[in-house]
C-alpha cells in the first residue's frame, strides 16, 4: 500500500466511521427514548 | 569481579532517557495527582524494563537458556494473547457509571459522536505524516479519551507504538482541565458561554429500563460493529451487574476490588513496551503531538457541532456541552460546569455535561469498534 493510497483509505475510515458513529448514537438515542416512553407508569391523575 | 559492572557498562543513554520518563510519571502521579493508579505503575515499570539485562524481562543466560521474566510474562498473558486485562477493567467500570442523567436527555447522545472526530482526523492525519495504517488507527484511538480502549486497539492492531500510545493517552486525559479550556475559550464567545439552559425534571427511573439498557446497547452496538462486541459487552455486563438489584456483592467487588486489581497490574504490565530501543524515537514525540491534535479535534468538534445545532433551535444549547462529549468522565463534566459557574455563577450545567459525558463512554467504545471493522476490512 503507498503512501497516497494509505491517506485515500484513512479519509474513506474518516467519513464512514463517522457516519457509522452518528447512526449508532442515534439509534441509542431513539431506542432509549422508545424504552423510556415505554416502560414507564402512567401518571395518577391528582385528586 | 568483572561481573558487578556488567549492568553499569550495558547501559545506554537511551535507557538514562527512560529513567526520566520514569520519573517524571512518577513525579506527575505523586506531585500533579495526573491520574495517579497508572502513571505511577507505568513510570515504575519504565525504570524496571530498562535496568540493563533486567530480569523482569526474557533473557538468554549462558548455560541456562531463556528464563522468563514476570513482567513480559504478565503482558503475554494478559494482554498480547488475550487482550484480558483491559477487557476485565470494563466490567468494573461499567458497575461504576450510572447512565441516570443520560436517561433524561437521550438526544445527548449526538454529542458524543460528534467529538470523536478527533480519533478520524488523527487517523488522517498519522497516514499524512507516514505512519502505516494500522499504526494510524491505534495512534487515532487516543481520541476515544479512554485508556483501556486505547491499550486494546492498539494491541488488536498490533502497533509497535503500544507503549508510547498508552502514556499520551492516560497523559493527555490528565490534562482535560487545560485542553479543553483553551478551547473552548478559542471557539466560543463569552455570551455563548453564558448561555443558559433550562433544568430538566429529573424523573424517576423504572429499574426495568436500567436493566433494559445495557442489554439494548450491547446488541445495537454489536451489530453494527461486531469487532466492539467484547468492548461494549464487558461494559454494559458491569452496567447490568450494577443495575439488576440482585448482585450487589458483585457489584461491589467489580467496582473496587477488580478495577483496582486490574488497574494496578496494567500500569506496570504496559511498561513492557517502554523498553528504550523501542520507545526513544522520532516516532514518539510525533505520537504526543498526534494525541494533542486528538483531543484538540474531539473538544473543537463536539463544541462546533453544538453551536451548528443553535442554527436551528429556538432553544439554545450552551456549545460548552458538546465538549463533554468526549469519554474522559468525570472530568469533562466538571471542567465545563467550572467554566459555566466562572462565566455566570447561576449557570448550573451539571447535568447536563454528565449526560453528554456518560454517552461519550459508549460512543468511544463503539467508534473503536468502528474503527477496527474498518481497518482490519481495508488491511484484508
Amino acid at each position: 500500500m503507498d503512501h497516497a493510497e494509505t491517506v485515500r483509505i484513512s479519509l474513506t475510515i474518516m467519513w464512514q466511521g463517522m457516519l457509522g458513529l452518528f447512526i449508532i448514537t442515534i439509534i441509542m438515542a431513539w431506542l432509549t427514548a422508545t424504552i423510556i416512553k415505554s416502560c414507564k407508569r402512567p401518571e395518577k391523575p391528582s385528586e | 569481579m568483572d561481573f558487578l559492572l556488567d549492568g553499569i557498562r550495558a547501559f545506554t543513554w537511551q535507557q538514562a532517557v527512560m529513567f526520566a520518563v520514569g520519573f517524571t510519571l512518577i513525579w506527575l502521579a505523586i506531585k500533579k495527582q495526573c491520574e495517579p493508579m497508572l502513571l505511577l505503575p507505568m513510570g515504575f515499570g519504565a525504570i524496571l524494563v530498562n535496568i540493563p539485562f533486567s530480569g523482569a524481562l526474557n533473557q538468554v543466560l549462558p548455560g541456562v537458556g531463556e528464563t522468563q521474566g514476570a513482567i513480559q510474562w504478565l503482558f503475554e498473558v494478559g494482554i498480547e494473547s488475550s487482550e484480558i486485562l483491559p477487557l476485565l477493567l470494563f466490567i468494573g467500570i461499567g458497575a461504576m457509571i450510572d447512565f441516570s442523567p443520560l436517561f433524561q436527555r437521550p438526544i445527548y447522545f449526538v454529542f458524543a459522536a460528534a467529538a470523536h472526530f478527533g480519533i478520524f482526523a488523527t487517523i488522517v492525519l498519522a497516514c499524512v505524516l507516514g505512519f502505516d495504517l494500522r499504526d494510524a488507527a491505534a495512534i487515532g484511538i487516543i481520541g476515544a479519551a479512554d485508556g483501556p480502549t486505547t491499550i486494546l486497539v492498539a494491541q488488536v492492531l498490533q502497533s509497535k507504538y503500544m507503549g508510547a500510545i498508552a502514556v499520551t493517552a492516560y497523559s493527555y486525559m490528565a490534562l482535560v482541565p487545560i485542553i479543553q479550556p483553551a478551547v473552548i475559550y478559542l471557539l466560543t464567545s463569552r455570551d455563548e458561554r453564558r448561555i443558559r439552559m433550562e433544568p430538566t425534571k429529573d424523573s424517576d427511573i423504572p429499574r426495568t429500563v436500567r436493566i433494559l439498557f445495557p442489554i439494548a446497547v450491547t446488541i445495537v452496538v454489536g451489530l453494527i460493529s461486531p469487532a466492539a462486541v467484547s468492548l461494549i459487552g464487558f461494559l454494559m455486563f458491569g452496567n447490568l451487574i450494577r443495575e439488576c438489584g440482585v448482585l450487589e456483592s458483585l457489584s461491589r467487588t467489580a467496582q473496587n476490588e477488580l478495577t483496582n486489581l486490574i488497574t494496578l497490574l496494567l500500569g506496570i504490565i504496559i511498561a513492557f513496551t517502554m523498553k528504550a530501543d523501542q520507545f526513544v524515537t522520532r516516532d514518539t514525540i510525533m505520537i504526543l503531538g498526534l494525541g494533542l491534535f486528538a483531543f484538540i479535534c474531539d473538544t473543537a468538534a463536539g463544541l462546533l457541532f453544538a453551536k451548528f445545532l443553535n442554527l436551528f433551535l429556538r432553544k439554545k444549547i450552551n456549545p460548552m456541552i458538546g465538549a463533554t462529549g468526549i469519554s474522559a468522565f468525570p472530568m469533562s463534566a466538571r471542567v465545563i460546569h467550572k467554566l459555566a459557574m466562572k462565566e455566570d455563577p447561576g449557570n448550573i450545567l451539571i447535568m447536563q455535561a454528565v449526560s453528554a459525558n456518560v454517552a461519550g463512554q459508549i460512543a468511544s467504545v463503539a467508534a473503536s469498534g468502528l474503527v477496527l471493522s474498518l481497518v482490519l476490512k481495508y488491511l484484508q
